[in-house]
């Protein structure tokens, strides 16, 4: 099961949490946390490392952000080099988390790091701009493919 | 080749899509509608829905039934796709003995029809098509996604007259 800490600011991360949970079921080890207004950042990391110590040493565990440029990140950056088997991804959405949460980790931080960039590669390709008018295919009611 | 017929009322669908075509490694979905073909909103979220690497086919009734009588195709692994249980009965009696599963899942409530699952309920006319297409060697059974429990016809019809 995959270990993914979610940090956001405010209560997106319970929000996101649950909704994985709707479409997987109980498939990753999640740990939502929140910042508000008056979170410190040391205050923030705090958080950050009392969660990261629910998992062993040696398992993988992954941090996941809201923006890149918030103070989430910024304590989350902090506490990368707490561990090897740490990893720390921004922006998060709910494909990606998703994708993460069924990807299978190990020790191998070369290999889990590879997983990571295709998954964020995915959830990248997973926003777009949807308009059915711009949709220019015209179906064709035929015996082909 | 036809691997699956899969009788559903909202078509093609996220998670299930998913489950379902990589169970039975699916490279074509064939979705069988007549309403779709006007309705453009329909077509993009099924392009949508349809996984990486899986074609998606989207058709008349009889556009359906001819892309299944299309030996052109017989190389691929289709899954057939109805919104009901009627439409899955046209498309098997225009395409010969091609379709020889039946999954029904997704079947949602409506004026006289009954639970027979958690997520499936089914009428009149639903048992009778079942019973039918039962008659001439299909195999037919319910299940809403590859984990879930699989009821048989006999398990339809008993939670259909409890």
């Amino acid at each position: 099961m995959s270990n993914i800490i979610l940090l956001t600011h405010g209560d997106f991360s319970k929000g996101i949490a649950q909704s994985c949970r709707f479409i997987l079921g109980e498939a990753a080890n999640l740990i939502p946390l929140s910042i508000t207004m008056e979170t410190g950042i040391e205050e923030a990391l705090g958080m950050l490392r009392d969660a990261v110590a629910k998992f062993d040493e040696k398992e993988p565990v992954i941090i996941l952000t809201d923006i890149p440029g918030g103070s989430t990140t910024q304590a989350a950056v902090r506490v990368l080099g707490d561990r090897d088997n740490l990893y720390l991804v921004s922006g998060m959405n709910l494909g990606l988390l998703i994708e993460l949460a069924v990807t299978e980790f190990d020790e191998d931080r070369a290999g889990n790091e590879e997983l990571i960039r295709e998954a964020v590669e995915q959830a990248k390709s997973n926003l777009m701009l949807i308009s059915a008018a711009a949709d220019g295919d015209v179906l064709e009611d035929d015996d082909e493919l | 080749m036809i691997k699956i017929l899969r009788v559903d009322d909202r078509l093609l669908h996220g998670q299930v899509a998913v489950a379902w075509t990589n169970y039975y490694k699916a490279d074509v979905i064939l979705i069988a509608n007549n309403a779709m073909l006007q309705d453009k909103a329909m077509q993009v979220a099924f392009k949508l829905a349809t996984p990486p690497g899986v074609t998606l086919s989207m058709k008349s009734l009889d556009g359906a039934a001819a892309v299944i009588n299309n030996p052109k195709h017989a190389s691929r692994t289709i899954m057939v796709i109805t919104k009901t249980m009627k439409d899955a009965e046209y498309v098997i009696g225009k395409t010969g003995d091609a379709v020889k599963e039946v999954l029904m899942g997704g079947l949602r409530s409506g004026a006289g029809k009954k639970q027979i699952d958690m997520n499936s309920y089914m009428g009149e006319e639903d048992i009778a098509v079942m019973n039918r297409l039962e008659g001439q060697g299909i195999h037919l059974f319910m299940q809403a996604d590859p984990t879930s429990k699989k009821l048989s016809c006999e398990d339809i019809r008993r939670n259909y007259n409890r």
